[in-house]
């Protein structure tokens, strides 16, 4: 039981990790039981096997990789990502169509719903007469506008 | 005592660029011997060093010096480590049944290493054989108690500096490092004998 203990405490021991009471305690028993001895001279042995593994170097591009990725990375967050220069160009495109299906939808509706102010004056071309622009027109006569104009009011 | 890689990194922090260059070159051989004793592959290794760098370089405007810079880089390294092997469904092992891997352009080196009369070729591979044992063993363990025995082995971490990394108590590690080190010496049996002398 005492062996047990003291085994699970061996690599701690030969780390150093351990309290001087503690590290006492162990010493006394490697020097009574030949097991314990046994096994804390495997545990220093594989642990030189480990310690001996070769290390590597890194290669000279190293820093010029690094440097790469960062630069890389820096760009990144400057310039913005392909789908969001897309949306710079769609959004307003979308916002400018938008507008125009709207005034022409409210316009098509104006003129599809029955007037509810047939009998009630006019309060526009009243003021308009008042200042003397009742025959203004909007458009010369003959122009597109024009004849778009007199279109829609013909299927008014 | 301040942490001088702390103030290095604060330095940083401030615009200092020279600061960052000094901190990649005092740490760059020992992060990549580090991944390189987890991962067991050479390129690998570089790649997930250079993407701790990286993300040391992003961290600048969030770090604070709670810890002392190494353990804090550390458990980048370590939380990189153990995604990595996350990400990887099998482990990459060497097997000693078949021939011994000769890296590409490296025959010219054990030719000439087999020619030179000491070490002897028999010598030579002998190395080789323990190295890819060695390798294999250490691959072979839980993720954990590779991590800390390479934190302990490699780089010579206190049990309490290993127990910040991993995030748990110090005789966790003194029981995960306990049992990497069994389970090695298991593993090991055949080629102690070799160090007798």
């Amino acid at each position: 039981m005492k062996c047990k203990k003291i085994r699970k405490k061996l690599v701690a021991y030969l780390d150093g990790e351990l309290s001087e009471k503690q590290k006492l305690l162990i010493k006394r028993h490697l020097l009574e039981c030949a097991e314990c001895r046994k096994e804390v001279d495997l545990l220093s042995r594989t642990s030189c096997l480990l310690k001996n593994q070769p290390r590597i170097k890194s290669s000279l591009d190293f820093d010029v990789n690094l440097w790469r990725k960062i630069n890389s990375l820096e760009k990144r967050e400057i310039t913005p990502h392909p789908l969001k220069r897309v949306a710079y160009i769609i959004l307003p495109a979308a916002v400018a169509a938008a507008l125009i299906i709207g005034v022409f939808m409210g316009n098509l509706v104006e003129k599809l719903t029955p007037s509810q102010n047939v009998n009630t004056p006019n309060l526009e071309e009243e003021y308009l007469s008042s200042i003397g622009l009742d025959s203004f027109e909007d458009f010369p006569p003959g122009s597109l506008p024009q004849a778009y104009f007199s279109l829609t009011n013909q299927t008014g | 005592m301040p942490d001088p890689d702390a103030s290095l990194m604060l330095k940083f922090e401030g615009g200092d660029i020279s600061s960052f260059e000094k901190l990649v070159i005092k740490y760059k051989e020992n992060i990549t011997n580090m991944i390189y004793q987890f991962i067991g592959d050479k390129e690998e290794a570089e790649d997930l060093a250079i993407e701790v760098f990286l993300r040391v370089y992003q961290a600048r405007g969030k770090y604070k010096p709670r810890a002392k810079f190494a353990t804090w880089l550390y458990k980048i390294v370590t939380n990189l480590c153990l995604d990595e092997i996350r990400k990887k469904t099998k482990l990459h092992t060497i097997s000693l049944s078949k021939s011994i891997p000769i890296e590409e352009g490296k025959e010219e080196e054990l030719i000439e290493k087999i020619a030179d009369p000491s070490p002897s070729p028999q010598k030579i591979l002998e190395e080789r054989e323990k190295n890819a044992l060695v390798r294999e063993a250490i691959n072979s363990l839980p993720a954990r108690q590779r991590i800390a025995t390479i934190l302990r082995i490699y780089e010579g971490l206190s049990y309490k500096e290993i127990s910040k990394i991993l995030g748990c108590s110090v005789k966790s590690v003194e029981r995960l490092l306990y049992r990497a080190r069994v389970n090695l010496k298991e593993k090991f049996t055949p080629y102690l004998d070799m160090l007798k002398t």
